[in-house]
């Protein structure tokens, strides 16, 4: 399978180019296969600022230390604790605080799965 | 389906909480795009955001959808059940599961789905992050459809898991962009180039003195700076 991320590539052998958006492998390594505009921030975060070939293992260069463990949706939560009250979404005249986004998801999340809505099935809306 | 709302928002997610693929489709598509997505990706149910968008409530009537109440997402329709699909192997690490199939338009050949798992949406997410450094005190002008890559994995995403709040619209306004910056505290919003000169168009014909030309160089813009 070939995915594309921005002008990145993801071959299935878990390599990515980089081009003006970062391409990465679900392994968490990133390959360099041609030189492209890249943030300062990134080149100095690497420390391999004249390198324009080659890879690297992000999580050893922290690129990857603050992505939650767990998926989008069951992250939610842990934000909400900190950050009960703040808001989370805004729109349509309403506002959702993140801990009011929790217990909405949580609540739609059953009720899919009551219309028959399975792990691994997909969802259109 | 839906244009950007809190309800697809929630649907989003509440499809990422049961190891489901959640598809994304804007029903600015034609209706042949629409069947394209449906049937290529063997979905097992559509939930159309009929309250929010009368383009969803036309595809919604097209597809023999029946209305259904979920709480606060309100009164969305939800098509018959795809009995005949077969669901993908959910993977032992969430993190390679699949979380969104986000699919190209369709409108050079057939719409081609996109895998991408739940690290490869969090990447983004933190990558965004990392580049613009917004604080929970910010709120984001999120205009670009959830539909698209950025909407999902950058806008959305890369919010909540950066504490932010995302002010959604389902449509691009000049007028109502300037209005949301100066009346709810927007402070930084995405756009593409087109957005940018739809917005200086409006300040040359509104008469605006604020919202200077280099707005349109980034595509990301700190809002503050310019209004």
């Amino acid at each position: 399978m070939l995915s594309k991320l921005g002008r990145g590539v993801v071959d299935d052998a878990g390599e990515g180019t980089v081009g003006p958006y970062l391409a990465v492998a679900n392994q968490g390594r990133l390959v360099w296969r041609a030189p492209g505009p890249r943030s300062e921030d990134l080149i100095q975060a690497v420390r391999e600022p004249g390198r324009i070939s080659g890879s690297l293992d992000l999580r050893s260069h922290g690129f990857l230390r603050s992505l939650p463990a767990a998926p989008p949706g069951s992250g939610l939560p842990t934000v909400g604790q900190e950050r009960a009250k703040q808001p989370a979404l805004i729109g349509d005249g309403k506002v959702w605080t993140y801990g009011t986004l929790a217990g909405i998801v949580d609540d739609a999340a059953a009720e899919l799965r009551k219309h028959g809505v399975r792990p691994g099935d997909r969802v259109m809306s | 389906m839906s244009e950007n709302s809190l309800p697809l928002a929630a649907l989003v997610l509440a499809i990422s909480a049961l190891d489901a693929w959640s598809v994304v489709v804007n029903p600015r598509l034609s209706e042949r795009e629409i069947d394209q997505i449906r049937d290529h990706c063997g979905a097992r149910l559509l939930y159309y955001t009929v309250e929010v968008s009368d383009l969803a409530a036309a595809h919604a009537r097209r597809h023999e959808a029946r209305e259904v109440e979920i709480g606060p997402l309100g009164t969305l329709a939800l098509s018959p059940l795809n009995e005949a699909t077969l669901a993908e192997v959910v993977e032992e690490d969430g993190a390679r599961q699949v979380a969104a199939l986000l699919y190209t338009s369709g409108t050079t050949g057939n719409p081609k789905g996109v895998m991408l798992s739940h690290r490869n949406i969090l990447f983004n997410a933190s990558i965004s992050r990392t580049l613009r450094k917004p604080t929970p005190e910010d709120i984001i002008y999120g205009v670009l459809p959830m539909s698209h890559i950025v909407g999902f994995s950058i806008i959305l995403a890369g919010t909540l898991i950066g504490g932010s709040a995302v002010h959604i619209v389902p449509k691009y306004e000049p007028a109502a962009l300037v209005n949301a910056v100066r009346d709810r505290g927007i402070s930084l919003m995405f756009g593409v180039p087109t957005t940018y000169q739809r917005l200086l168009e409006y300040k040359a014909t509104a008469g605006l003195n604020a919202c200077p030309a280099d707005a349109c160089a980034a595509f990301t813009s700190p809002v503050r700076r310019w209004i």
